[in-house]
């Protein structure tokens, strides 16, 4: 779909380029570095970079029923670590952040590059607040964006708080 | 939205504009009851404090649509003016107003854009240098700018135990 729509080809594309920042400020980082935080209830650098993988591996997957294989279950579990509000027991080295970088933009890329406008529109339910309601695919996919970038930021500022370099754009 | 957004001559970007128009809900949210103290609040002396990653993001979008993109009048382009040094602190009612004022032009031009439109070329000066930029990059980018910021916004307010993007 991306290939024959200008629009979506540049946000995915550029969707990438600003992974590909994420990746260059976590790649030097060092495990004691990993764990930096701005404060106490607030989640470290790595455990951000988990959360943004393990939010692609449980949209895509799990929510939208993409088939996949062990490596994505993986990556699910990392999710459910980072959003059960227990301190995360996971440490992943800055080389299997990466790693995780591009596995699930690699899943994500193919699904995004097959799937029709009528893909994009098809809905799945959910619930907020305790209510039915329905999700596009493409509300997914921009959630998932909108999320990758969100959370960029909080990577690249608790990294700038402690004199490291983060995302510049 | 549902409705306005039939009527955008870009499909994907009208998506695109429907999320993008939530988060910044939340970050008006977020933003709006802020004191004067609180918009003062940084996580460390280098970095930006919340008021001035706040007036960075209205400023940003003014400067992008209006000087790049040609959108707006005169008085939306002198938004970009507001990150200026010696500009006056704008309050947490200002910044909101700076929000919804930026996002009203922005999404009145790219509710017309089609996709031609989107991967055309603009071409001018910006910050003194000239620039070549496909237009559905520039929006891309003024995208990305208020994703990224918003959670920086969002990681400095956590900080100090108040309530920020929830996303």
């Amino acid at each position: 779909m991306a290939e024959d729509n200008f629009t979506l080809a540049t946000f995915y594309t550029s969707w990438q380029a600003y992974q590909e920042q994420i990746k260059g400020a976590l790649a030097p980082l060092t495990a004691e570095q990993l764990a930096l935080r701005a404060a106490p209830g607030l989640r470290s650098v790595g455990e951000n970079a988990i959360h943004i993988i393990g939010c692609r591996a449980y949209w895509f997957t799990e929510f939208l029923g993409e088939a996949s294989g062990e490596e994505m279950a993986v990556y699910r579990r990392w999710n459910g670590a980072a959003v059960s509000g227990s301190p995360v027991t996971l440490a992943p080295t800055a080389t299997e952040l990466a790693q995780g970088l591009d596995d699930t933009w690699q899943f994500m890329a193919g699904r995004l590059a097959r799937w029709s406008p009528d893909d994009m529109r098809q809905t799945f339910p959910d619930d907020w607040d305790g209510k039915p309601i329905e999700l596009s695919r493409a509300w997914v996919v921009w959630h998932v964006l909108e999320h990758d970038l969100s959370h960029g930021g909080e990577i690249s500022y608790a990294l700038g708080m402690h004199g490291l370099a983060g995302v510049d754009i | 939205m549902a409705d306005a957004q039939s009527s955008w001559a870009d499909q994907t970007l009208a998506i695109m504009a429907e999320g993008w128009s939530a988060y910044q809900d939340q970050l008006i949210t977020a933003l709006e009851p802020l004191g004067e103290e609180q918009l003062e609040l940084r996580v460390t002396p280098g970095l930006r404090s919340i008021r001035e990653i706040a007036t960075h993001v209205v400023s940003v979008r003014a400067s992008w649509f209006h000087t790049a993109l040609g959108v707006g009048d005169e008085a939306f382009g002198a938004i970009r003016d507001w990150q200026r040094p010696g500009s006056p602190p704008r309050t947490a009612a200002e910044l909101v107003a700076g929000l919804r004022e930026t996002w009203r032009v922005m999404t009145e031009a790219m509710a017309g854009w089609s996709g031609a439109d989107l991967a055309a070329k603009v071409e001018g000066v910006r910050h003194g240098e000239p620039f070549s930029l496909v237009r559905g990059w520039v929006v891309w980018h003024v995208i990305e700018h208020d994703l990224h910021h918003g959670g920086e916004i969002s990681y400095a307010l956590g900080m100090y135990d108040l309530p920020g993007v929830d996303i």
